[in-house]
Parts: structure tokens; C-alpha cells; sequence
């Protein structure tokens, strides 16, 4: 068992630092070595507890000008929070417009679109959808979707079950149809991926 | 991410003085200990994303302030070698010699050597010394601030506290 050292355990004593049954073993070792009440005056005179010393050597006390001018000082140095705002808005803009051409893309009656569309191809390729760079694959009232892979060229990443809103695009990488005929969709690993709505 | 202006102003209101007095106490010095504190607020307030409450705010402040403090004086200490061409290691601080005159002179000359006092303190004990005596801080929280056992804390105050009272004596000061 390591002996107490009587050194800290009296310095703990003089700030108040012990708890109560420390505190009482230090006051019986004061009572049987009386000559350590010497050490504990040397530690209290320059402790905490030594109000007339610390009394008389408070620092100087700096102005109010002092003070308003690194107040001052310190605002202007500490930078101003992060605002994502115009991040957001960016964001939500480019959202809406992919949404956009996702949705004039798909719409039956545009001919510059009616001939790209899946749909209107009989789907003897393999892969239909290879002749696409980028294939919007549906909307809310059009699709379900479970599952999407990767991320599109496009920048398409949404996967939802049901689908909520205008899902996005997605390229011929990341997904294939498997059973053209009943215009089931799946990922490599055939997982179904997109129904269209009959 | 930083604080808001509001919050900026009040923590630095509620806790300039006990900054202050640590930044004071180890640089001896007042404007010294000023840009100690400006460079631990603006520390701290742009890192206020990084408390987490498991100390407190005034432990967290302190320990940025005090170590912000050592800098500074470790720094005028190199520049003040480089003047007068001394190529010594010691980085303890040099007391300030123009103290405001609207204190009485006995104060004045008891802080003066206060300060000459602390400043023959090895700077680890002198750093957890102000923490504890100037800070108010506890063992415990000493500890936490430094990174150091308690028992280290208490080593550290003990050398500290009679080396001090020593070198007051040895100038005359009765305590």
C-alpha cells in the first residue's frame, strides 16, 4: 500500500479540497505531528484562501475603452456563421429545371421527344435503352421506384418507394431493363427497379 | 460554426475579467494580457462548434486564453533576446515596468514583485498556479484544462506555492 503523501494531502487541505474523511485523516495527522501545522501556514500564505495578499495585487483594471475596443475587435475577427441560403436556392433551381425537361421529355405529344421514348419502341434490344444518353426514367404519376444505382451522369440520385415527386434521370449505366415486355426495370442484380404505370 | 454577435458579446462580458486576471498573471503585463484574451476569444467563438459541454465553458476559455497567454509571452521573450543578443532559454516573462499611476505605489510595488515572483516559477507551475489561484479553478478542473493527472496538479501547486512565498520573502514582502 503506497504511504499517504502528506505533502499534497495538506495542500488539498489548506484550498479545501478533500472530502470529508480525507479531510478528518489529515486533522488526526496534524494532531500527532504538530510540526506540519508549519508546513500548512507556508502553503495557506500563498493559497487562494490569502485574501490580503491577492486583495492587493488585483491587476490593473482595464478601461471601459479598453474593453468596447477588443469587444470591437473580436467581432470583427470572428468570422460571420456559414450560410447555405444561396446553396439551397442554387440547388432547388437546378432541381426545377431537370424536373422540367424530365417532364416536357416524357410528355406523349411532343414529337421531338415521342420518338426516344421507350415506350413507343418495341423492345426487342437487349438493352432499349442503350441509344439513350440520358434516360429520364419517370414521374410521380408515372413510376414506382424502388431502387436506383449509383448515381446518374445527370446527377440523378433519389430513391424512394413510392416515388413522390419527379424522380430525375439516370443514364443507361445505371439501370436495364431485364423483361422488356412487361416494362419491368431492374439493376444488375435484378432487383426491380421501375414499373410503368399501366 | 460561430456564435452570433449577441451571444459573442455576452459571453465575452461574463467572462473577460477572470481572463483577463489569468492572462495578466502570467504575462505580468496589461496589454500583453489584453491580446491574450481578444486571441482567446476570437478562438474560442470561432470554434464554438467544437464545445461540447463536458466542461465547462469557463475551463474550455481558460485553458485557450492561458495557453494563448504563454504564446505571447514566449514570443516577446524571443524578441526581446534577439534585441539584446542573449541566446538563453528562458521564456519567462518580463514583468511590467509602466503600471497605471492612479494606483497607490505600495500596491503597485506588491504587484511588481508578485510578478517578478512568478515570473522565477518554472512556466508549467506558474501556468497551473494562475489556473488555480486566478482562474478559481479546481484540482479537478486544473487537471482537465492542462491534461494532467491531479496528482500532477497538486505536485505542480505545491513546489509552486512555496517557491512563490520564498522569492516574496526574499524581496521583503511580508505575507
Amino acid at each position: 500500500m503506497t504511504p499517504p503523501d502528506w505533502n499534497r494531502l495538506l495542500l488539498a487541505y489548506a484550498d479545501g479540497e478533500l472530502g470529508r474523511l480525507e479531510h478528518a485523516h489529515v486533522e488526526r495527522y496534524l494532531e500527532q505531528n504538530p510540526q506540519a501545522w508549519d508546513l500548512l501556514a507556508e502553503l495557506e500564505e500563498t493559497g487562494p484562501g490569502n485574501f490580503d495578499l491577492w486583495d492587493n495585487v488585483e491587476p490593473p483594471e482595464p478601461s471601459d475603452d479598453d474593453w468596447n475596443w477588443r469587444s470591437h475587435a473580436i467581432s470583427t475577427l470572428v468570422p460571420a456563421p456559414k450560410r447555405y441560403g444561396w446553396k439551397v436556392i442554387a440547388i432547388s433551381l437546378a432541381a426545377c429545371v431537370m424536373a422540367a425537361v424530365a417532364i416536357v421529355q416524357f410528355e406523349p405529344n411532343a414529337p421531338a421527344v415521342a420518338q426516344k421514348s421507350p415506350q413507343s419502341q418495341p423492345l426487342t434490344n437487349p438493352d432499349p435503352l442503350a441509344e439513350y444518353a440520358v434516360l429520364p426514367v419517370a414521374t410521380a404519376g408515372e413510376a414506382m421506384v424502388s431502387a436506383v444505382r449509383g448515381n446518374g451522369e445527370s446527377g440523378l440520385v433519389s430513391v424512394r418507394s413510392p416515388l413522390s415527386e419527379v424522380l430525375a434521370l439516370a443514364t443507361p449505366d445505371d439501370i436495364e431493363i431485364e423483361n422488356p415486355g412487361s416494362g419491368e426495370v431492374t439493376d444488375g442484380d435484378s432487383a426491380m427497379m421501375v414499373w410503368p404505370k399501366k | 460554426m460561430a456564435a452570433t454577435l449577441p451571444d459573442c458579446d455576452s459571453l465575452f462580458r461574463a467572462h473577460r475579467d477572470v481572463a483577463y486576471r489569468v492572462a495578466y498573471r502570467l504575462l505580468g503585463n496589461e496589454s500583453d494580457a489584453l491580446d491574450a484574451v481578444q486571441d482567446g476569444f476570437v478562438n474560442v467563438l470561432t470554434h464554438m462548434g467544437r464545445f461540447r459541454a463536458q466542461s465547462s465553458f469557463r475551463t474550455w476559455l481558460l485553458r485557450i486564453v492561458s495557453n494563448a497567454a504563454i504564446d505571447i509571452g514566449r514570443g516577446r521573450k524571443r524578441r526581446d533576446n534577439r534585441y539584446r543578443g542573449s541566446q538563453t532559454d528562458d521564456l519567462l516573462p518580463v514583468p511590467d515596468s509602466c503600471e497605471p499611476v492612479d494606483f497607490g505605489l505600495e500596491r503597485a510595488d506588491l504587484r511588481k514583485q508578485l510578478n517578478l515572483a512568478l515570473a522565477e516559477l518554472p512556466e508549467a507551475q506558474r501556468q497551473t498556479f494562475v489556473l488555480h489561484v486566478d482562474g478559481e479553478l479546481s484540482y479537478r478542473e486544473v487537471a482537465e484544462v492542462l491534461g494532467i493527472s491531479i496528482g500532477t496538479v497538486m505536485s505542480r501547486l505545491f513546489y509552486a506555492r512555496l517557491k512563490l512565498r520564498e522569492a516574496l520573502l526574499t524581496q521583503g514582502v511580508t505575507l
